[in-house]
């Protein structure tokens, strides 16, 4: 009986699972490997810096997530348009609580979107760290230049990664972007 | 093309000295930094410090990260040898490094709560500025660190002084009321913004200790840190000859250039290393 089941389930998913592919970007000591840690349900005490990448296939509900966490460093940066060209969502996460890492990100975002094969691709700014006293939501929109974005879809949350707040949020946009990806077939 | 010459530089540092080893557990050739701390650390510790939070520790990758002429001043000014007596100076001689389950809260403790924290007097600047580690009065044994690391297991030996301010003032460095006056010289503990730094700057040096206006130690003595100086200096050598250019680029970038230029101008070349110093370090202490 449960054998079935799990048969049942198998053919359900090939027809009707919807698979997305995410890529996580933004400076280093952001956040990244943390909130994929912390979407996956690993523990996220303790992440150490990201040399390369780190992947990790995740459902929720009706959806496969494939989402990749590129490291931050200058290193990698070059290596982050190849990611996204693929994938079905952006999401760049800013420490919020660090203000003087601003100008950097804002460039770094501004450079990656503005690649001719990322057009169109929804972008998910996620303002982490708000745990941190000085975090502030409204300097991260204002100093990313956020209203300057256009021809895409562009959302920003206030999160904290660490403490698992807002992430329910996130899910839910990244499953409402899965859907439209389908729609759009 | 720049930013690769700094960050072999920066690599170059990693080969001298204390620095060779992680400045919080031991681990042998630390590949990460904290710009604002100053010190070389392992990967494992690295992330204690990226946990703490950019207002602690601001950490960057020795290899994986661009470096800039004043991020590597503060990793030549500061460096784990010079660090030590100050994150460390009050930590027990035989205490034992954690390097599994408590090591994130050595290092909370270390730089987070200042448990072993042991303000630099003017005095102390001025001894790194002369490139000397200085002795802190909480540390009173005294061996000879600066000779090749006889036993590689001892990444932490006893600190060693090259006694540079007299002992009345070593007195005058525990009291509470010099520590206030330290806060004052390096000004606001968490300033982010460059603008401050140029007016902390200024009455510092006003302040200065008779130690800070003698004579320019040459580059030579402030090399002789390093263990290895030819390591060290070779590619710094166009820099080494000319002091006054070699301090230039890091005031500009800092970002205050009108306060400092107008520094440049009067002051000896000790006092440009200085405020070059305090500027790199105005946010940390």
């Amino acid at each position: 009986m449960f054998l079935v089941q799990k048969l049942l389930d198998r053919i359900r998913n090939a027809f009707f699972s919807q698979e997305m592919e995410l890529t996580i970007v933004g400076l280093q000591n952001s956040g990244k490997t943390t909130l994929l840690q912390q979407i996956a349900g690993i523990d996220a005490s303790s992440t150490i810096p990201t040399v390369g990448f780190n992947m990790k296939k995740v459902k929720k509900g009706k959806v496969q997530f494939k989402m990749w966490d590129i490291g931050g460093q200058p290193r990698f940066r070059s290596m982050w348009e190849r990611y996204c060209e693929t994938c079905t969502a952006i999401v760049y996460v800013v420490d919020a609580a660090d203000g003087a890492s601003f100008v950097d990100a804002k460039r770094e975002l501004h450079d990656l979107i503005s690649k001719p094969g990322l057009a169109g691709i929804p972008l998910l700014l996620l303002a982490n760290k708000n745990d941190v006293e000085h975090a502030s939501n409204e300097e991260v929109i204002e100093a990313m230049s956020m209203t300057e974005i256009q021809g895409r879809r562009v959302d920003i949350f206030s999160i904290s990664a660490k403490n698992n707040d807002n992430i329910e949020k996130v899910l839910q946009w990244l499953t409402a972007q899965a859907q439209g990806k389908k729609n759009k077939k | 093309m720049a930013a690769a010459d700094k960050q072999k530089k920066v690599k170059a540092l990693t080969a001298n000295g204390a620095n060779k080893f992680c400045c919080d557990c031991g681990a042998k050739a630390p590949g990460w930094a904290s710009l604002n701390l100053g010190v070389f650390f392992c990967i494992n510790c690295s992330a204690i410090h990226r946990k703490m939070g950019a207002h602690i520790s601001q950490c960057r990758s020795v290899t994986l990260d661009e470096w800039t002429t004043d991020g590597y001043n503060r990793m030549m000014f500061m460096g784990n040898e010079r660090a030590r007596p100050i994150w460390e100076g009050k930590l027990p001689d035989n205490f034992a490094r954690p390097t599994d389950a408590g090591r994130e809260q050595f290092i909370r403790d270390k730089y987070e709560r200042r448990k072993y924290f042991v303000a630099p007097t003017d005095a102390d600047v001025a001894a790194f500025l002369e490139g000397k580690t200085p002795k802190m009065s909480a540390r009173p044994t005294v061996t000879q660190t600066m000779a090749a690391p006889p036993q590689e297991e001892d990444p932490f030996p006893s600190v060693s002084a090259p006694v540079t301010f007299s002992p009345g003032q070593q007195d005058k460095r525990s009291s509470h009321k010099n520590e206030q006056d330290l806060m004052a010289l390096f000004g606001n503990p968490v300033t982010t913004q460059p603008s401050p730094v140029g007016v902390s700057a200024t009455p510092a040096k006003t302040k200065s200790t008779p130690e800070a206006r003698e004579p320019p130690a040459s580059m030579d003595s402030f090399f002789t840190v390093a263990e290895t100086p030819a390591n060290f200096a070779a590619p710094a050598a166009p820099a080494s000859a000319a002091p006054v250019n070699f301090t230039a680029p890091a005031a500009a970038s800092h970002g205050h250039t009108s306060s400092l230029s107008n520094v440049e101008k009067v002051e000896a070349p000790v006092d440009i290393k200085r405020s070059a110093f305090l500027s790199a370090f105005n946010d940390t202490f």
